[in-house]
């Protein structure tokens, strides 16, 4: 008996291994690339443009009423995107709806943020430095100590590896005084001196109330920031522009996007209609007229153009065939009833998630079971005292249909 | 016979664990050095941030350690009883042939334990002087699925060894390799934070695989 469980057991091991490997080299030997179009809002045309790779391999730039263009064509009806290029071809307009601009101008008042998925979750250590946000000096100096916040805020002192009681027990005070709730939810912050100055930390405390935290001239500077009771944040991302619009974005559990507006910390919410932060990517494009808010995934692309105020004034879907939808991918869902993925979109953790492929499936559980026995009888082999490999090829299809051929059965004492 | 058994398992073995031990101790020591040198050079701070705004695994060196020991225990624990058939005359003992294998892939998995902890203590240990809880957490996190490979490498040399069969082995090979990849698949630290309980329930079976191939061996399968 010990002697089949452990025949048993090799099998699990085999199917585990080929669940994960087979469906990885079923994509890299029949993958294909997928042709995603890259949409834009043209301030020339008033109207969305977009650019896509054709049938041929070759790249397509079109407008929306068909319309195809070169590169440079393109590039000149997305004059703030491209306004270098323009420049050196000297073709650079004047003004661009009456709004004079020059290049300087121009990448002044442009601005990109992102939200990925895979940012959501993210391994790391729950350690961070806190800038001096209003220092003597140009460029930004981390400090000497990086903090963590558990029953209070701690500030760890690299060089001798103790806790700065003093700035501890300055900043605790400080984040007490004003009803912080110890420990922290979440610490979100951008700790790089690659930055053109710094906004410190977005804390959220243990009764889910929001406040900002940084250091200005070795002095603890903490905010409260008012929310909405019922605003359940996942997530936020801190960016530091020098346009000192906004100092990022929160998204809540119910996937919707605001803006904290450095304007009295006003939260401004995005016009975003499902909008999955787990399969899809988030651009908000600022350039001097227009704000343009994307989210892609799935095989659709959804674009928004909106005003200063975040209202919107046009928008746009466009939808791509995704590798799933494909022959290639709907085959897979066939031949392999399940696979388990290591990497998940929304995560840079490592997993070993169980993924359905869903009812197809069961005709390639059946098919490799019809196999089995057909081979079973062709060999002339009985079934009977080892029916329990007709229980793991019926569970597992064609994992368990290789493993229990390759590490065949035996005559048991 | 138990007795017996054991003390026959720690002499095929011995020197092979003595090596491994010292190896073991002069690969933290090496750590130790590098991690002093890099905090002489360039400064606590830095080398803090190397791992948390980096994601640095200061102890990259630790990463094939334990596997080298798993595997370099199995052969010296299996290899000699396959060559010539020996382990035919551990089969006519009256012990059980399936506890007398048991019993040498115990004192195999306890001999790797030793090594593992050994350099798991050594590297935390060390780690507590120079980096705060929460860098050491992280470090004991990112060296779990090497020790797992480690365990795995062992119990995967052991089932090789014993099957008679030339494309047994090779699945086995293939597939202990698969899986090993997978437990070397991380990049920098805490990635297995969530699934290595996971990663934990297979190594567990790997536990009962020598079974098989010992049996085949003994019906002298082909």
């Amino acid at each position: 008996m010990l002697n089949k469980i452990s025949r048993y057991a090799i099998i699990v091991i085999l199917v585990v291994v080929a669940a994960v490997f087979l469906p990885r080299f079923y994509w890299k030997a029949l993958g294909k690339s997928t042709s995603r179009p890259t949409v834009y809002y043209s301030p020339v045309l008033d109207d969305f443009v977009y650019s896509q790779t054709g049938a041929s391999g070759v790249m397509e730039y079109q407008d929306l009423s068909g319309g195809s263009y070169t590169i440079k064509e393109y590039q000149q009806l997305l004059p703030f995107l491209y306004a270098r290029n323009l420049e050196k071809w000297g073709v650079l307009p004047e003004s661009i709806k009456g709004l004079p601009v020059t290049v300087h101008f121009i990448q002044k008042n442009l601005q990109y943020s992102r939200l990925r998925p895979y940012e959501l979750n993210d391994p790391g250590v729950a350690l961070y430095p806190l800038f001096e946000s209003e220092s003597d000096f140009t460029t930004l100096e981390y400090p000497n100590e990086l903090f963590r916040i558990r029953e209070r805020m701690e500030f760890i002192t690299a060089a001798t590896n103790t806790v700065d009681e003093r700035l501890s027990v300055l900043f605790t005070e400080k984040l007490e005084s004003l009803g912080f709730q110890f420990p922290a939810r979440m610490i979100a912050g951008n700790p790089t001196n690659m930055k053109p100055f710094d906004e410190g930390y977005f804390i959220l405390d243990s009764q889910n109330d929001l406040f900002h935290v940084k250091m200005a001239k070795g002095q603890p500077y903490c905010v409260p920031i008012p929310k909405p009771a019922d605003m359940d944040i996942r997530y936020i991302s801190v960016t530091e522009n020098p346009r000192r619009e906004f100092y990022g974005l929160i998204l809540t559990q119910a996937d919707e996007v605001y803006l904290i507006m450095y304007d009295a910390y006003r939260l401004v919410k995005l016009p975003l209609v499902d909008f999955d932060p787990d399969e899809m990517s988030f651009g908000l494009l600022i350039d001097p007229l227009n704000s343009t808010i994307q989210y892609s995934g799935k095989g659709t692309v959804k674009t928004l153009v909106t005003d200063r105020a975040y209202n919107v004034l046009a928008e746009n879907v466009m939808h791509w065939v995704t590798n799933e939808e494909k022959a290639v991918g709907r085959i897979e869902k066939y031949l392999f009833p399940f696979c388990l993925n290591t990497r998940v979109g929304n995560s840079r953790f490592l997993h070993l998630d169980f993924e359905y492929y869903g009812p197809h499936s069961l005709f390639g559980v059946l098919f490799f079971l019809l196999l089995f026995v057909g081979i079973k009888y062709y060999r002339k082999e009985k079934i009977g005292a080892d029916w329990f490999d007709l229980v793991v090829v019926a569970s597992t299809g064609i994992y368990g249909f290789l493993a229990v051929l390759l590490v065949k059965t035996e005559p048991w004492d | 016979m138990i007795k017996a058994i054991f003390y026959k398992e720690w002499l095929k073995i011995r020197w092979a664990f003595i090596a491994l031990v010292l190896a073991s101790i002069f690969a933290i020591i090496y750590i130790c050095l590098d991690v002093r040198q890099s905090f002489e050079m360039s400064g606590a701070l830095r080398n803090w941030l190397q791992v948390v705004l980096r994601k640095n695994m200061y102890y990259s060196a630790f990463r094939y350690i334990p596997a080298v020991s798993g595997i370099v225990i199995g052969i010296f624990q299996f290899v000699p009883e396959v060559s010539k058939k020996r382990l035919r005359l551990a089969f006519h003992l009256p012990v059980d042939e399936r506890k007398s294998l048991f019993l040498m892939e115990l004192v195999g998995i306890t001999a790797n334990l030793i090594v593992y902890l050994l350099l798991a203590i050594g590297l935390l240990g060390f780690s507590r002087m120079y980096f705060p809880a929460e860098i050491v957490n992280s470090t004991f996190i990112t060296i779990l699925p090497w020790i797992l490979a480690g365990f795995v490498g062992y119990m995967a040399t052991a089932m090789i060894a014993l099957e008679p069969s030339l494309l047994l082995r090779i699945v086995y090979a293939v597939v202990s390799y698969g899986f090993m990849q997978l437990l070397y698949a991380g990049t920098f630290l805490n990635q297995f934070q969530h699934s290595i309980g996971k990663y934990g329930i297979v190594t567990a079976i790997y536990l009962l695989t020598v079974l098989f191939p010992g049996y085949r061996f003994r019906r002298g399968a082909k």
